[in-house]
């Protein structure tokens, strides 16, 4: 056990080595920091006082070694554009982020499980297909545009809610439900698929035939094994809300880290950028460990197959 | 070995539960019809079955695959989904069991008529141990508390020859071996003491050495427990050793049924013969087994006569014009089939039954 504890350490701390590798060289080679900081028109020796002084005269290898040395010391730099430490800034900006992403995950199944679950039972019947054709509209229409919609219906026509911003509660109810609805019409149709391919199980039929009765055969016997499939698509909901949160930061004027990303990215402010990444790598890693232990939890045959694979 | 002595303190088990008259029907199947969607139109797989089995008795439906064995109890049980369409009559001890809703039929499920499936490993489910999904049977249907139904759990688990019955019930179907999987099965279904046990293919999908222990076990169960055994397999070899009667399936509808006696002494109907004639005799002289000839029509593609006339070496014009209906020939003997007795027999004689 301890050995595999070991290597999923291992694994995490590459996955995350690559993507601020990745990170650093597509940063580097895509734009100029000084000219995007300082303006096009600032005199040349002024932009070699900044190169020099965040070493961005010296080789892109030199460049990489003096910041990936950083990192593994704890220190993830300081913003080019105005000296404060990039951690601090992050950090800063953190809570507003997951006071949106937390409730729109917990939207996101609320809605979700129990659409896919009832088309299943219902499946081939109206309401199935209702469901299905709503889930369709859910993923395909853009967040941007259903950003723009609630707006339009909520903040201009209704004006019951606010365009934007996060004052009161208020505030946080559209970007919550941009964010959860493609997810949750996602989550949705796996549940529905997942919950279809066990219904047709032979087990299925054997506790039908047990005599128990179809409500406790669907939540003892359906539900466990519909929910092993499903629980992988959880996992990857929380990288795609990561990314769902920069367009809906961007739409609400929100306060929070996909906003600073936007801006981070826009100036080629390596350090900022990086601590963002760093931070959305490191809840995809955890996520993706927390699916593997609802694994081991949920379906008996996953545990014996990680004991097995694990190297005594 | 197998005493009387299955749930917690539950004297009445033994013989079933007396009926009116010993020669009552146990199960009365009259016109059962199922048909599965298929597109625009329905595919049907069983034309008209009319079945009984008695208290105590032992039957055997042997047939192809396809022929519609394990669907006639999949009908009966009511286990077939929504795509099928069921038609007839089932009457179960005096009461006519195809009118009650799902609800109702949960009474019979398990209690009353119990299955084993053809792959025990499929039939488990994964994420459930072995000791629980015995349990459940219990608690469904005695009301059991969970300790008693624990400890009832793992008595069955002994009953049917599970060694170390104790570590098996906490174990999940992935860690055992498929015949004691089966056994585990076995020990499902007499949970609920019923008074009809379903196998459908029950050694099927298990090695040869495992098949006639679980044949043996479910011989001594039906022999111990007096309760109805009706045995569906495509193998006459098990079907003979296991059962008094026997049922010839062949496209939806039995073409042939009697004592097995009369089945392997005195076959009538030629589908039955070439059915013998393709099995191994490992007593008599050696000879070369005689597949029967043809393949069998898909469901929605019959012969406008009898389903058989096409791969039958005794055919004549009468067959292709009308489906034969089950007649009898002999006490307790029926077939469908409408050449004349004698002449059925002398159009096999190379047919090795008669060995």
């Amino acid at each position: 056990m301890i050995a595999y504890a070991a290597i999923r350490l291992f694994r995490a701390v590459l996955t995350l080595w690559l993507l601020v590798s990745i990170t650093f060289l597509v940063m580097r080679l895509t734009g100029d920091p000084a000219l995007q900081i300082m303006s096009v028109e600032a005199p040349p020796d002024a932009i070699a006082a900044f190169e020099r002084f965040w070493g961005l005269d010296q080789p892109l290898w030199r460049q990489y070694l003096t910041y990936i040395g950083g990192l593994a010391q704890g220190d993830f730099g300081v913003s080019m554009r105005d000296g404060q430490s990039a951690l601090a800034l992050v950090v800063d900006r953190v809570p507003a982020t997951l006071s949106l992403t937390v409730p729109a995950l917990v939207l996101t199944l609320l809605i979700g499980l129990p659409a896919g679950v009832y088309a299943a039972l219902r499946r081939n019947t109206t309401a199935d297909r209702l469901t299905m054709m709503s889930s369709v509209i859910g993923y395909t229409v853009p967040s941007f545009v259903l950003a723009l919609v609630l707006v339009l219906v909520f903040a201009v026509w209704l004006q019951w809610l606010p365009a934007s911003g996060a004052d009161d509660w208020r505030g946080y109810l559209m970007p919550i439900v941009t964010l959860a609805l493609p997810g949750a019409a996602v989550i949705a149709r796996f549940t529905r698929s997942a919950m279809i391919e066990v219904l047709n199980q032979p087990y299925v039929r054997t506790a039908t035939g047990k005599g128990v009765i179809w409500r406790r055969v669907v939540s003892r016997h359906v539900l466990p094994n519909a929910a092993i499939p499903t629980v992988t698509i959880v996992g990857f909901m929380v990288g795609s809300l990561m990314a769902g949160t920069i367009i809906v930061e961007t739409v609400f004027a929100w306060p929070g880290v996909g906003q600073l990303l936007i801006n981070a990215v826009g100036n080629r402010d390596l350090a900022i950028v990086q601590t963002i990444l760093l931070f959305v790598g490191i809840c995809m890693v955890t996520a993706n460990l927390a699916v593997d232990i609802a694994y081991g939890w949920i379906d008996p045959r996953t545990r014996r197959r990680t004991v097995a694979t694990s190297p005594r | 070995m197998l005493a009387p002595d299955l749930g917690a303190g539950d004297a009445a088990l033994g013989a079933p539960q007396p009926t009116r008259s010993t020669a009552a029907a146990l199960l009365e199947v009259r016109q059962l019809t199922v048909a599965f969607a298929a597109g625009m139109r329905d595919l049907p797989v069983l034309h008209g079955l009319n079945l009984s089995v008695a208290p105590g008795e032992t039957l055997g439906m042997v047939g192809e695959s396809g022929c519609g064995k394990s669907v006639t109890w999949l009908a009966v049980l009511r286990l077939l989904g929504t795509t099928a369409k069921v038609g007839g009559t089932v009457s179960f001890a005096g009461q006519t069991i195809s009118d009650w809703d799902d609800r109702a039929m949960t009474a019979i499920r398990g209690r009353r008529i119990a299955m084993i499936s053809q792959d025990p490993m499929s039939a488990l489910n994964p994420v459930h141990t072995i000791g629980r999904q015995i349990a459940e049977v219990l608690v469904t249907h005695r009301g059991a508390s969970a300790t008693a139904a624990k400890a009832a759990a793992k008595r069955l688990l002994d009953q049917v020859g599970v060694p170390a019955a104790g570590s098996i019930f906490g174990r999940y179907p992935h860690e055992l071996s498929g015949g004691m999987n089966q056994r585990a099965m076995i020990a499902m279904c007499l949970a609920g003491q019923p008074d009809l046990l379903i196998a459908d293919e029950p050694t099927t999908a298990l090695d040869v050495t495992i098949q006639a222990q679980i044949l043996d076990l479910l011989r001594q169960i039906q022999r111990d427990l007096g309760m109805a055994l009706v045995l569906v397999s495509h193998d006459l070899g098990v079907v003979a050793e296991v059962c008094r009667r026997v049922a010839v399936m062949y496209c939806g509808r039995i073409v042939e049924q009697g004592s097995t006696d009369d089945i392997f002494d005195r076959p009538y109907h030629p589908y039955t013969r070439g059915l013998l004639a393709a099995l191994p005799n490992l007593d008599g002289p050696r000879r070369r087994l005689q597949p029967i000839p043809g393949t069998v029509p898909a469901p929605g593609a019959l012969p406008p006569g009898c389903p058989f006339a096409p791969r039958c070496p005794g055919v004549h014009a009468a067959c292709r014009s009308s489906v034969p209906v089950l007649r009898p020939v002999a006490a307790g003997h029926a077939v469908a089939c409408v050449g004349p007795v004698d002449r059925t027999v002398a159009a096999m004689p190379a047919a090795g039954a008669e060995a």
